[in-house]
Formats: C-alpha cells, structure tokens, sequence
C-alpha cells in the first residue's frame, strides 16, 4: 500500500468499524467450536506433552518434578535410544524407497494391462484393509523356522533355513518385508490414481515428438506428471514406516538384543512398562521433530517444482 | 463426388478405403481422400463424425481396420507416429506442463537429434556433442518462437500463460521441425470467439509459410470456410463431398451437406414438380424450367439470403407467409416467415426494411432465379442448370 491511499483506508475502516467488530464477533463466536476442538484435540496434547518432557513424572504420580533438559541430556547417552533410532531409520530406508518403488511398478503393470484389473488392484489392496495386528500372526506362521511357508520355499531353492524373527541381523528386515507388504498397496492405489489423471493426449503428443520408447516415455511423460502423487506417497510412506509399531510388538517386542527397537516400541516400553512419563516424552519430542521435518520437506516439494497449474 | 487431386507421386497425404470400428460401432466407413502437397484440407463435420479418428489414424495414434495412408507417396501403414514425420497440434494443446516453453517447443528436435545417454542430466551439460546439439535446438527453438511471437515467453511454464499463448506454443512445438504434414485437431476450439478470429488468419499464414500440406479437423464451418483450399464434409463416418468452400455452399452433393454449411441453416421445403416445370411448395411455387417429369417429388433447399422479401405478390410466383419473428443483427435481417400452409422458413433481408416488417405482416418471399437446390428423395442435389 502506498502512502496516499492510507488515509482513504483509514477513513473507509473507520466508518465501517462498528459492522467490522460486530462480524469479526460473530465471527469468532462461531469459529469458537472448532478452534476448541483443534486446541484440545490436537494441540493440548501435544503442548502437554512438549512440556510432560522436561519433567520427571512417572506414569501415576501425584507430583512431577521440573528436570529441564535432563531428559534430553539422557537420551542423548541412552544406547537404547539409539539404537532404537538408528533402526527406525534403517527400517524407514528399506520401506520407503522398496514400497513405494514396487507400489509404482505394480500401478504401471496394472495400468498397462488389458485384463483383470480390478482383481488385481483388489489383490494388492487387500493387506491395507487388513488388521495388521491379525496379519503379523499369519507372518509369524509364514516366517517360522521350521514349518513356515518361507524357510520351505528357501530350502526347496538349495539355501539354508533361517530363524528370521530370532536372528539379530535379519529380524528387522523381516519386518521390513511385512511393512513393505502391508504398504506396497496403498502406495499402489494412490499411483493408480496418479497415472489415470495423465491426460493421454500428452503421450500421443510424445509419441509424435518422438519419445516414444518405454524408458523415454517414462521420464519423459510419466514421472514428471506423476510428480505431485508421488512426493505425496513418498512422505507419506516414510510417515508410516516412522510409526512402524504393530508388528514390533506383536512379532519381536523389540528384540532380539534390541535388534527391532524402535521409537515408537521404545516410547511404549517408558511410558507404559517403566512408566517413565517424562522420558518417554522426551523420545516422543524427538520422533515428532522428524515426522515435522518430513512434512516441511514435503511442504517444500510441493512449492517447489512438483505442482503444475 | 469426389474429386482427386492429379499426380499421386506428389501428393501430401493420401487415404485409401480406410475402415474402423471401435468395438461395435463403425466410426469410418471406406474414407478415401487426397491432400496435395501445398493444400489445405479441412474436415468438417459434426462430432462423432470420424473426422478425428481419421486426423489420428493419419497421425499414427489409431490403426485402421482397413485401408492404407500414404504420406508424400510413401505408404506409412507399419509406421509409428514418430518415424511418420508429421506434426500435429491436439486440442488441448498437449503442452507439458512441466516443461518450460523453450523445452516444449525443443523436444521434438531433442528427440531427433540427439541419443538417449546424451540426455541424461550431467552428460547434457558436459559432453561435446550433446552440447553442440543443444546448441543447435536452442537456435532452431527460437527462431519458431520468434515466428509466432511468443520468444519473450521461452522460459515460462505452460501453466503461467493464457489461452492464446499455449496455443501459439503448440504451433511452435509443431512447425519447429518442418514436418511432412501438419495435423489439427480443433485447435481454436479452446480459445474465446476474438482469440480465434485472429488465430484463424495466424494458421493461414502459418501454412502459406510452411508450403506443406496441412489437414484440419473442425466443427466449426466458419474455420473451414475460412481457411481451407478445400473441404472434406464427413457424416456418420463417410465423406460426403470434397470441394473448394465456395462449391460446398453453392452446389451441395447432398441435402445433408446443404444442411450442414451455411448459418442460419438452409431452408428445405416438399415440392411437386408441376407440368410447367414449375415447383409447387408449401404456400406457393416457384417459377422456371426444372425440366423435371411433371408429379416428381423432390426437396427444395432455399437459402435465407436466396429470396427477395416483397410486401406485394407478383404473377411471377413466390411464396406467400406471415411474419413471425425479426431478428436484426444490425448486419443483417432475419424473419421467420410461416408460409400459408404452415411451414416455417427463415429469409434474409437488409436492415433498413426491418421496421416495415412488424411480427404479422404478409410478406412475399421470392427466390431470386436458379438459386434453389433440388434434392431427389435420397437426398442428392438435381443438377438444374444446363
């Protein structure tokens, strides 16, 4: 605004200033609802909990001490936290890039195919729909060292049986397996769905400007179009696997040797086993700060070159 | 009839006996035509008529069921769209929205001239030859920009540019690499009444440049009349008539055709023929030697603009009606006339007269000599002149 049109706004807000405050009122009166609901629902707690972390509060107690960052000064020599870290960042590194990449080969092949597209899609939707709690017993039934449907098929090829959820340098990649399972459909779906808004026309258009090799016509026309869908799976796939919970606790409660901790089993084990409140708040801030970082990098992707108007 | 343009071996594009069906609906039945190696083809017709399946099956994008596609005399029928060497402007311009316009426009050229691992992004940048290339498309991008005004656009994204742009965009990406032939699928359908009358002369120009053949799909009669050197007419999958605009609208081969071109449409009344050879119409008759046998019925095609509006009856026939409705374009005088015995035509008047001729007053329509159209009952137009 520039200098002269200040006064003239000035008057114009003056003379309106009475229905002004009586709609902004109104306004917050209604609004005032949802604002509760989104500072109760959603922000309460997390402040509770931002706050919970620098204090010493055990699960129940009548009173809490204030620690400062005594809790932070812990995890950060806490070898169960970091390990737990560095295996949820292992388990996220082998989820994401695996589920998403099969979930868009599998998108592809199904969007190419002439037939049987709906048995198909349903096929590899199914373990999103399924309680994954229920599916992590069959997994541990198909992962059983010696009558599970895996370790068969691995001796029938010629290699030797493994004891996959007891063996510390394969259990979390067993788990993996399950996670990348469970995901690879949603990732498929969400794809699917990017694929089929690709107007045709812009192939035809690559076919006739010459790119129309299966490679070309990928990063050519597919990928750069398929841009926004695919930042969205990416995130959200690392978001989940972040929280990857169930199948910790079902199959290996973290073990063996702390081989399947991660942040969330961890902060479950503080906060409900040893009832550390305080601590496990400390661990949640940290897990909260990277799912953060992994929204804001999305956010950034998406203003930056992803979204086309 | 259709006509064929002499000397096979020079021509632009020609199709022979093409048929397709998609499942059981049969969008092309036995299409054959020929496009001279300068000309300007229009196809013409209402939508679901074939006419962009043809454009596609040209193109490369469709097959045809039967029937072969020669272009510049070299039959293409195995050939996919890029190895066919044509150009074609979609209606939604096809613009790769995440591509800026100078690389929309380039990427056909990066695709001709250059091999795949030249592409790639650090070798693009660093190895010799494909510099050199870039080098070359940059220039050969720019002076297509240049041609059509939008070089100050070259680094935007499709998204940031209005309507008209994208569309010059995509007649850049098309005439960038001086194809075989130039294809069009309605591509002023998407643009607002004004854009397209300036766009019109723009792709006139275009192919007067470019001097290779040019085919153009379109619904639009005023973009075919306008713009062609000739005018394919399809309906239900058939040419109807190939001709020059001019012939289209004065001698149509068919009542469907006659019906198709001209704004407001053609009026056609039931005639008898009488034993004078006059024609005996709806609320009168008109006048002249059909030299047709006497009690032939026929249909009788009258343009707005082809009878006089008289306030008095002549002995030299006309046809007798009521006004019903004035529209005054301002150009132009359009009253719908119910002639006595119940039919509804529309004539075409100056505007100065628009005033005398109140809803309801009688008017006589007479049609000026040799102007009415004669269609048997199957539709096809009686040659009446000698």
């Amino acid at each position: 605004m520039t200098a002269t049109t200040l006064p003239l706004a000035a008057e114009r807000s003056r003379r309106r200033s009475g229905q002004a405050r009586a709609e902004a009122i109104a306004a917050y009166v209604l609004s005032a609802p949802a604002i509760l609901c989104l500072f109760g629902i959603l922000l309460l707690p997390t402040l509770a909990t931002f706050v919970l972390s620098f204090t010493d509060w055990q699960f129940g107690a009548p009173t809490l001490r204030w620690i400062g960052l005594d809790n932070y000064a812990h995890l950060a020599t806490d070898r169960v936290f970091w390990k737990s870290l560095s295996n949820t960042v292992l388990y996220v590194a082998v989820v994401v890039p695996l589920s998403v990449g099969l979930g868009l080969g599998v998108a592809l092949l199904i969007e190419a195919g002439t037939s049987g597209r709906a048995f198909y899609r349903a096929a590899y939707f199914l373990p999103v729909t399924a309680t994954l709690i229920a599916m992590a017993t069959v997994w541990e039934i198909m992962l059983h060292p010696s009558v599970g449907l895996i370790n068969l098929v691995i001796e029938a090829l010629g290699f030797p049986k493994q004891n996959w959820l007891k063996n510390p340098d394969l259990a979390l990649f067993a788990l993996a397996g399950i996670g990348i399972w469970q995901a690879l459909g949603l990732n498929m779906i969400l794809l699917l769905a990017g694929l089929k808004s690709i107007p045709r026309d812009l192939y035809e258009a690559a076919a006739i400007d010459g790119a129309d090799g299966p490679w070309t016509r990928f990063v050519t026309v597919t990928l750069p179009m398929l841009g926004p869908a695919l930042s969205f799976v990416l995130i959200i796939s690392a978001i989940r696997s972040f929280q990857v919970f169930d199948t910790v606790a079902v199959l290996t409660e973290g073990g063996p040797n702390k081989a399947t901790e991660v942040l969330l089993y961890t902060i479950y084990q503080e906060g409900f086993s040893f009832f550390r409140a305080g601590y496990a708040a400390a661990i949640t801030v940290v897990f909260l700060a990277l799912v953060l970082l992994l929204t804001l990098l999305k956010a950034r992707l998406a203003e930056k070159r992803v979204h086309y108007s | 009839m259709i006509s064929f343009t002499n000397g096979a071996s020079l021509s632009g594009v020609s199709v022979r006996r093409v048929s397709k069906s998609f499942g059981e609906t049969r969008v092309l039945s036995d299409v054959s035509l020929e496009v001279g190696p300068r000309e300007f083809l229009t196809l013409l017709g209402p939508s679901g008529c074939g006419k962009s399946t043809l454009l596609r099956i040209i193109a490369g994008l469709e097959h045809p069921d039967e029937g072969s596609i020669a272009l510049g005399g070299q039959a293409v029928d195995g050939l996919l769209p890029r190895e066919r060497d044509v150009a074609m402007v979609f209606q939604s311009y096809a613009l790769y929205p995440y591509m800026t316009v100078a690389e929309n426009i380039g990427l056909p050229l990066l695709m001709r001239r250059t091999q795949p691992w030249q592409r790639l992004p650090v070798i693009r940048r660093l190895h010799p030859m494909a510099r050199a290339a870039s080098g070359t498309i940059a220039r050969d991008v720019r002076r297509a920009a240049e041609a059509l005004q939008i070089e100050s656009f070259l680094d935007r994204k499709p998204g940031q540019l209005s309507g008209g742009q994208r569309q010059r965009v995509a007649l850049a990406r098309a005439m960038v690499r001086d194809p075989r032939v130039f294809l069009m699928d309605e591509p002023l359908s998407n643009l607002d009444a004004k854009l397209r009358v300036a766009a019109r002369t723009e792709i006139a120009e275009l192919h007067r440049r470019a001097g290779v053949a040019f085919m153009y799909v379109t619904h639009d009669q005023v973009e075919a009349m306008t713009m062609s050197d000739r005018v394919a007419l399809m309906m239900n999958g058939e040419i109807l008539q190939i001709a020059p605009p001019a012939e289209l609208y004065d001698r149509p081969a068919d009542l469907r055709v006659a019906e198709f071109i001209g704004s407001p449409k053609i009026n056609v009344l039931p005639g008898t023929v009488r034993a004078d050879g006059g024609i005996d119409v709806p609320g009168g008759f008109l006048p002249g030697s059909s030299r047709l046998p006497a009690a032939t019925e026929l249909s009788v095609g009258l343009r707005p603009e082809h009878c006089d509006i008289e306030a008095s009856d002549a002995a030299s026939g006309g046809l007798a009606g009521t006004v019903r409705h004035r529209e005054n374009l301002g150009s132009d005088l359009f009253l719908h006339v119910e002639l006595d015995g119940g039919r509804r035509i529309i004539a075409r008047g100056a505007p100065e007269i628009a005033d005398a001729v109140p809803s309801g007053t009688r008017v006589f329509l007479r049609p000026r000599p040799g102007r009415a159209l004669l269609f048997d009952r199957a539709g096809r137009r009686i040659e009446t002149s000698p």
